[in-house]
């Protein structure tokens, strides 16, 4: 009978001390949070050298010069639906040596990292490098992000230019397509 | 209410901190570009061996032998108003058999910057022009391209001649810069 009756009053006070906490667990709270739309963009180099230098075979035409060490980095948050594109052009007065023009080629990860836009001949007005880049953050490793393949092409190989050096500034862009 | 204000001033710090990334969205790069001075010079083979043999009909001058079928191919780049020049010289114990000379013109394609024949020198041991005005250029690769050599053995002095005798001449060319 003893036990009986202790497990009686066991059973009592779980009901009074589920009642205790059954009043103090309806509370309403609004919580809103909101993610604000911000893209960033680095690069894993701030400089890139291109030398045109002798053929492989005399009488030939000296190789491209090229250039695919550095790589473009960038975080991206955006509203759904949209999506950003990373653009290329270097400044007023910049050119190519004499005879020559630079080319770029983005290469990204793919995906919501972007595409590619193909190889462009750098020039002052801004030209996609990559398109359709979505929220992500292509890493902050050496190898991470969109691959940078600078070109220095030789379009005329009669007006190069012995020891001439051209310095330019590119100015990339991660902005909303 | 002292948890409310840190979490305003915490919103407000966040709002803070997308407004700063969203506005740096581009980065600077800079690109240097270099053209080198280029000067290479190659032959595609050595000249066939130059004989003075008999003449069509007795009592004739030999003919003059020759070969025509080497080329000087190069890659040239120079700076602005400079040329290069190619030149050619033989050992200085090299000679030409008894009563004959060596000649020797270099005929350019006519490609732009590939320069001009300077026309038939007579190959001695000091360097003598056979193509002026080289600019930026490249004359190609190719079997027949550049500025084809043509080596004569001229026969100077026929009661000179010596029968069987043989010379081999080394000839040095060089793609120099114009004086």
């Amino acid at each position: 009978m003893r036990p009986l009756k202790s497990a009686a009053a066991g059973l009592m006070c779980v009901f009074i001390l589920a009642g205790l906490v059954r009043s103090a667990t309806t509370a309403n709270s609004a919580v809103s949070v909101s993610m604000g739309s911000f893209c960033l963009v680095g690069v894993t180099s701030s400089s890139v050298n291109l030398t045109i230098s002798n053929p492989a075979t005399p009488g030939g035409v000296p190789n491209n010069a090229t250039n695919a060490s550095t790589y473009a980095q960038y975080s991206s948050v955006v509203a759904s639906g949209v999506t950003r594109r990373i653009t290329a052009q270097w400044a007023t007065g910049n050119s190519a040596p004499t005879g020559c023009e630079l080319r770029l080629q983005a290469s990204p990860a793919g995906g919501v990292q972007g595409t590619s836009a193909g190889q462009i001949v750098v020039s002052t007005t801004a030209q996609n490098i990559v398109t359709g880049i979505g929220g992500c953050a292509t890493g902050t490793g050496a190898t991470s992000g969109a691959l940078f393949s600078f070109t220095l092409v030789i379009n005329t190989m009669t007006s190069l230019v012995a020891n001439e050096i051209k310095t330019a500034t590119i100015t990339l862009t991660l902005t909303d397509s | 209410m002292k948890t409310l204000k840190t979490i305003l001033m915490g919103v407000v710090s966040a709002l803070g901190i997308v407004g700063f990334i969203s506005a740096a969205t581009t980065v600077n790069q800079t690109v240097t570009m270099q053209v080198n001075a280029i000067c290479v010079l190659a032959v595609t083979g050595n000249p066939s061996t130059l004989t003075v043999s008999a003449p069509a009909s007795g009592g004739q001058t030999p003919t003059n032998p020759s070969s025509s079928a080497t080329y000087a191919q190069y890659t040239s780049t120079v700076p602005a108003s400079q040329s290069r020049k190619l030149t050619a010289a033989w050992g200085a114990s090299d000679a030409a058999p008894a009563g004959c000379s060596l000649k020797l013109s270099a005929t350019p394609s006519g490609g732009t910057n590939q320069g001009a024949t300077a026309g038939q020198i007579t190959l001695s041991a000091t360097a003598q022009d056979i193509v002026t005005t080289i600019k930026s250029c490249a004359t190609g690769t190719s079997a027949s391209n550049g500025a084809q050599l043509t080596y004569t053995l001229s026969v100077d002095t026929l009661t000179s001649l010596v029968a069987s005798e043989s010379k081999t001449a080394t000839i040095t060319l060089t793609l120099t810069d114009a004086a």
